[in-house]
């Protein structure tokens, strides 16, 4: 019986493994994060090294304050005599900006090629300037002055029992997300490439000599084992090159970013949304073998895949509104439904929404409804296999539920 | 020995197969003919487990067909298939694999096949790349490449050119006298005729005719003449008996209603002595067939 389980398994595998088709399925994401990194690479390492020209306009004063803070503001400082020289300035485009002190306050100019000057942190350092003359003014000392000038700290921490360090927000959403892009991804890939499998087989009758030889079981089995295998494939290439390419790249800004945004990330819970998310990918798998059985020919390849594209997508929207509504009673309740519950479960666990256990529950369901829908799809299968009907899938589905 | 016992299959209210027999023997090949909807695609595919039997059983060896018999059996559908976008190499190894062979042994009789079927192309072609001609030969050693001990071949004669022809019949007279049984179906009669040990025809599910081949056609005395002599057309057709006359080549078909009728042809014919041409025949299985289908069952 595992035999013939694993020869089909093999060839499925083997069969796709060595076409191009797979290959360039599996490495374009690689390669436009790639792009995309280099890109942003380059854009961050374009701009460092053009440090915008600020001219201060007749005030030594301001002028100095600024370029003890130069670091901060990130901008060359120059003094400048007057408003006029200031704007033939601006026009030859020999500086970015020129900062006048006006009746009422402080005045920028720039000029339409200006590079970037942070205004905020410009105005944040006047500001101080102008806190610290007040207060001299005002008869306070020094330490007054500096408890005067300290900011309001806000600490953002969500509170985690057994965890030592939190989430953020943004951390969490993007977290929620990225599982459900990547089931959906997978689901669309791979759900694809077993309906045209089953289809192609079915259709050129390719079937009636595999099945002359070994039971519709061996093959309902072997093929779902065999696309697996290339979905473990992939998530092994991309877990690896994923980990080179931190470890290659790990005085990158952005790398450096990304770490630091899942820094409350644990192994524990990745591996929870790894399994989590494997786990859906087969029993999208053994959905579609179910429902490519009741395909005639190429042409129904796209209607029969319909349902599965669905259930992903909706799974998908439903991470977008999680980290918004953790207290939605319909998210709780479709963080336990299989087939949705791994683009809900594994955020919920990481904002502490549902401890372990609920979270173990849920995959456990999953498990469940892949042995349940494997016993049963395997009857389906055996039956419409080597039938060929006019009638539409759905009503054939309908049909074989009754029997 | 394969033994089919009164099997029955109906799909709803019609009945596919209705009470077949049929015993088969290693070393004999079986032709089964029978127009589209006869019933022959139902027999294999109740044979291969493909759909169970209303009534009735098959027996190989006295055991029902099971997982590991179907190892055994070579099988070529009636719809040829095979993957399009795969070598040849690769397919023909895997069904050999699944057929319980092992894939050195099954790599070396392709090589085997492929030289003796002459096929044009090298094992690492894909098989959109082979011709039509090529293709059907790679789909014959899919089927028979691991030396099944029973060979089901639905229409193998469909589709082929005379030359592809010639070899399947060849390999099918060649797998015969290995000591494989085999079965298979065409509406070819002359091709049945060829190499069929054994026929069954069948009828809307019915089996009409049984039996070795030579003894059917005797069953329905010789009632074909063709003869060459000084008698006309319309001379031989005076004869009570002669229910029809045809010029055929040099001389004349002449359709007996009894065998007997030919002697008294004979006797006419031979009076002034020397005839170049006298022969009486069973029917050909093609007039069999032909006789049969305009029959009421």
């Amino acid at each position: 019986m595992f035999k013939p389980i694993i020869l089909v398994a093999k060839q499925t595998y083997r069969s796709h493994i060595k076409t191009r088709g797979f290959w360039l399925m599996v490495l374009s994401p690689l390669l436009m994060a790639a792009v995309f990194i280099g890109i942003a690479y380059a854009v961050v390492s374009m701009q460092s090294n053009t440090t915008p020209n600020l001219a201060v306009v007749d005030s030594p004063d301001i002028s100095r304050i600024l370029k003890a803070d130069k670091q901060t503001l990130k901008v060359n400082i120059s003094d400048i005599k007057n408003e006029d020289d200031a704007k033939k300035a601006l026009k030859s485009q020999k500086i970015d900006g020129a900062l006048l002190i006006t009746h009422s306050g402080y005045q920028l100019l720039t000029q339409p090629k200006s590079e970037q000057i942070d205004t905020q942190v410009l105005s944040a350092i006047l500001k101080n300037q102008q806190v610290q003359l007040k207060a001299r003014n005002l008869g306070l000392n020094a330490a007054q002055t500096a408890d005067l000038l300290r900011p309001v700290e806000i600490k953002t921490q969500v509170y985690q029992p057994g965890k030592t360090s939190g989430n953020n927000e943004g951390a969490n959403y993007g977290l929620s997300v990225g599982i459900g892009i990547v089931t959906m991804t997978l689901v669309m890939m791979y759900v694809s490439m077993m309906a045209q499998e089953i289809a192609n087989e079915k259709s050129s009758r390719i079937m009636e000599i595999l099945l002359a030889a070994t039971s519709p079981a061996a093959q309902y089995f072997g093929k779902i084992l065999g696309i697996f295998a290339l979905v473990l494939t992939q998530v092994v290439i991309y877990v690896v090159s994923g980990t080179a390419a931190i470890q290659v790249l790990s005085d990158n800004d952005i790398v450096k970013m990304l770490q630091k945004t899942l820094d409350g990330v644990t192994v524990p819970f990745v591996s929870y949304a790894v399994v989590f998310i494997l786990s859906a990918v087969l029993l999208y798998l053994i959905l579609t073998a179910i429902i490519a059985a009741l395909i005639n020919d190429q042409s129904q390849v796209q209607q029969a895949i319909q349902p599965m594209t669905y259930l992903a997508m909706f799974g998908y929207l439903v991470s977008f509104f999680l980290t918004a509504m953790p207290n939605n009673l319909f998210i709780q309740i479709s963080s336990f439904v299989p087939f949705v519950a791994q683009s809900t479960m594994p955020t919920r666990l990481a904002l502490s929404q549902v401890d372990w256990l609920g979270a173990m529950m849920s995959l456990l369901l999953t498990f469940v409804a892949i042995i349940v829908l494997g016993y049963f799809g395997l009857r389906v299968y055996a039956r419409n296999v080597l039938s060929y009907s006019d009638e539409n899938i759905l009503k054939q589905l309908v049909n074989n539920l009754k029997k | 020995m394969l033994e089919i016992k009164a099997v029955t299959k109906k799909f709803g209210n019609d009945i596919a197969v209705d009470h077949l027999n049929m015993v088969l023997e290693p070393g004999r090949v079986m032709g089964l003919i029978g127009q589209n909807g006869a019933g022959k695609t139902t027999t294999f595919r109740m044979i291969l487990d493909f759909i169970q039997p209303t009534s009735g059983s098959i027996l190989w060896n006295n055991q029902p067909i099971d997982l590991k018999a179907k190892q055994r059996i070579g099988f070529l559908p009636e719809e040829r298939g095979l993957y399009q976008k795969i070598t040849v190499e690769e397919q023909i190894l895997y069904f050999a694999e699944l057929h319980g062979m092992r894939r050195s042994d099954a790599r070396q009789a392709l090589m085997e096949w492929m030289k003796r079927l002459d096929v044009v192309g090298k094992v690492t072609d894909k098989v959109q790349k082979l011709s039509k001609g090529n293709a059907q030969k790679v789909q014959l050693i899919a089927s028979v490449i691991f030396q099944p001990e029973f060979v089901i071949l639905d229409e193998p004669f469909s589709g082929l050119d005379p030359v592809n022809m010639s070899i399947m019949m060849s390999e099918i007279q060649r797998l015969r006298d290995q000591g494989a049984m085999i079965i298979f179906s065409s509406h070819d009669m002359n091709n049945v005729s060829h190499i069929s040990d054994d026929l069954t025809m069948l009828k809307k599910g019915k089996t009409v005719l049984q039996g070795g081949l030579k003894e059917i056609r005797e069953r329905y005395g010789r009632t074909k003449l063709y003869i060459e002599s000084p008698l006309t057309m319309s001379q031989l057709r005076s004869i009570p008996g002669v229910t029809q006359v045809t010029a055929q080549e040099n001389g004349l078909l002449v359709e007996l209603a009894d065998e007997n009728v030919g002697k008294v042809i004979f006797e006419k014919a031979t009076a002034n002595g020397y005839i170049p041409a006298f022969s009486q025949q069973p029917p050909t299985l093609d007039d069999i067939f032909r006789m049969e289908v305009a029959a009421d069952v």
